[in-house]
């Protein structure tokens, strides 16, 4: 059953074969949640998404169409869900990252060592803190860009908005995001 | 940089960048240090989002998901899930008020209707008579004499049955005036829906009097000899003519073959071409010849003006032109005017092998061409051009075994209309002895 199509699987759980969700469940488990996590900050928060967003997408999978393609569609469900739990909650300046150090920070070289290493560590907390001060529609549009490799039009099924609005919210995403890397970048250089 | 040369450079990075700009940016890179820095620290940024660390879902929450699932049976999530569905579509709610209120006027419109047509009921026959005058003829004046005159003619009637009065000729008279102003009580409630709906157009109500009347109705209308005094004008005529452009006239006459025998000569006299066939003509000549036949006169170009004075009453100038003409001069008593049916169209093959098509002229089903067919009769060059000069029309008998189909007039007359004009009207003139 793990190698059916998404539709095949949609349409056994359809007609009552409901294990064939949980082949649905694991294939899409970590991306639902990663993008639950990207976008809220928060384990927690990430968790309670990604279990309504399966929880959702069972109870309305009659509703599926079948005429995009399904992450699409649940990413869509995650998404609103995400926006939903950040309302209910004020929303987290500081990122739930694994380090809290505000130490060295510096970006990624084509040096293979132990130093680039520990690095790519800082740089990548660099970016969690960077993303965590955009807005969840740049973050949103950002994370499915470059962590799902989306593309516009899959951006724009999944946000639910035009490929116009996902084409100027990348352009100003990106704009913003280099403006707090630099900002960022100089309050390091300062201590 | 310019925001647009920012806009390129970001949809660069994206790999969305349409190919006609690819020169665009190829240049910029090319020209501009500030441009292939900041396209390097924008991949430079792409690469940090990608180089993060994955978020895995634990199997703990994996379970928790799967759990959660399970807790809910599909066939019922799924029911609900269509209802909440379906009750939530804003069209769902639309339709379900306008069947509410279609429901709700359907059933007061019929409570209404039922309730009044119980209070008529039991009002009577001069209030049912009232109420039509009111209806109908909006006139509250002709109102109050009508319910008068009503009233005693239903006395009278009433005294008549009964035998209480003797019944002298001058009472006759007068009641058999009250009678025709009495209007037909079995008519009186399909007459009044009809002219409630406020269209207009003229027509004549069951009885013996002619009154008109708006209703709703287009066509047919239907138009006694008396009511006019015998005239049709144009402008009775184009109420009627507009609303269609191919039309079937039925005359209903004393003798159709008089009747006939007038129509030809006023065609003759209004400039039109008739072609009759031989058995036509002699069946016109000899007077004596009462075997039952039936006459049809079909022109293609016709006009309102020309079919006023085609079915005028005007006598023959020569009685020897038109031997059955009648003395009276009115050669028909009703007539009605119809659309050209498809009925009508199946007779019209049937017996000139030919029928009007929906735009143009007509069209030639079973009748091959004209010009070899060795039966026609040779003409002189003045006859053609009189013909070509002259509007041309179609005047034939025929019965139930007998047609035209093939018949060189008919063929003739098709040629002709060919090389003529065709915006006017079609008209089939069908001509009928009354009973």
């Amino acid at each position: 059953m793990n190698s059916l199509d998404d539709h095949t699987l949609i349409r056994l759980v359809l007609e009552g074969n409901t294990s064939a969700f949980d082949v649905i469940v694991r294939r899409y488990n970590t991306k639902v949640y990663s993008l639950a996590y990207r976008l809220l900050n928060s384990v927690e928060d990430a968790e309670d998404v990604a279990q309504d967003t399966f929880s959702q997408a069972f109870k309305g999978l009659g509703s599926f169409r079948g005429t995009s393609k399904f992450y699409t569609w649940l990413f869509r469900i995650t998404y609103n869900l995400a926006i939903s739990q950040r309302r209910k909650r004020k929303p987290a300046l500081s990122l739930n990252s694994q380090t809290d150090s505000q130490g060295e920070i510096t970006l990624p070289s084509d040096d293979a060592s132990p130093m680039k290493n520990m690095e790519d560590e800082e740089g990548k907390t660099l970016m969690d803190k960077a993303l965590g001060l955009l807005s969840l529609d740049h973050r949103a549009g950002l994370v499915l860009k470059e962590i799902e490799g989306f593309s516009y039009e899959e951006i724009a099924l999944s946000l639910g908005v035009p490929v116009g609005t996902v084409r100027s919210r990348l352009h100003r995403a990106r704009l913003e995001l280099r403006a707090i890397l630099e900002k960022l970048d100089k309050e390091r250089a300062d201590l | 940089m310019k925001k647009h040369e920012l806009k390129l450079l970001t949809a660069f990075v994206d790999g969305e960048l349409p190919s006609s700009m690819q020169n665009e940016v190829n240049e910029l890179l090319q020209n501009s240090a500030e441009a292939r820095e900041f396209l390097r620290l924008l991949k430079q940024d792409a690469l940090m989002i990608r180089n993060q660390v994955p978020m895995e879902c634990s199997y703990k929450l994996t379970q928790k998901i799967l759990n959660n699932i399970k807790v809910r049976p599909l066939s019922r999530i799924a029911h609900l899930n269509k209802r909440d569905d379906l009750m939530m579509k804003p069209w769902f709610s639309l339709v379900a008020v306008a069947a509410i209120l279609a429901v709700t006027t359907f059933v007061s419109f019929y409570a209404v209707n039922a309730f009044l047509a119980m209070q008529e009921n039991e009002q009577g026959k001069g209030q049912l008579a009232r109420s039509f005058n009111q209806n109908v003829e909006n006139d509250k004046n002709a109102q109050a004499d009508n319910l008068e005159s009503i009233a005693k003619a239903e006395q009278i009637a009433m005294q008549e049955k009964q035998n209480l009065l003797p019944v002298s000729p001058e009472q006759n008279k007068e009641n058999d005036k009250f009678a025709n102003m009495r209007p037909p009580v079995g008519k009186k409630n399909k007459s009044a829906d009809i002219a409630s709906k406020g269209k207009e157009l003229l027509a004549a109500p069951a009885n013996e009097t002619f009154n008109l009347i708006k209703v709703d109705a287009p066509l047919p209308w239907v138009l006694r000899k008396k009511d006019v005094d015998g005239e049709v004008t144009g402008r009775v005529l184009s109420k009627v003519i507009s609303h269609d452009a191919r039309l079937k006239i039925e005359l209903s006459c004393k003798d159709n073959a008089a009747a006939f025998a007038q129509l030809k000569m006023n065609l003759n006299k209004m400039g039109y071409f008739v072609y009759s066939d031989v058995s036509t003509l002699m069946r016109l000549k000899n007077k004596n010849d009462k075997s039952p036949v039936n006459y049809m006169i079909y022109l293609e170009n016709a006009n309102v003006n020309d079919l006023a004075q085609l079915l005028g009453q005007e006598k023959p100038a020569l009685a020897k032109d038109v031997a059955k003409v009648t003395s009276t001069g009115s050669f028909w008593v009703a007539l009605v005017v119809s659309k050209l049916s498809s009925n009508d169209r199946k007779t019209m093959k049937s017996v000139l092998g030919f029928e009007p098509t929906e735009q143009g002229g007509s069209s030639l089903n079973t009748i091959s061409k004209p010009a070899n067919d060795s039966n026609e009769p040779a003409k002189g060059s003045s006859l053609q051009s009189l013909k070509k000069n002259k509007s041309p029309a179609l005047a034939v008998s025929f019965t139930a075994t007998q047609n035209l189909v093939n018949s060189a007039e008919v063929k003739q007359y098709l040629e002709t209309v060919k090389s003529s004009n065709q915006s006017g009207i079609k008209v089939l003139v069908v001509l009928r002895t009354e009973n």
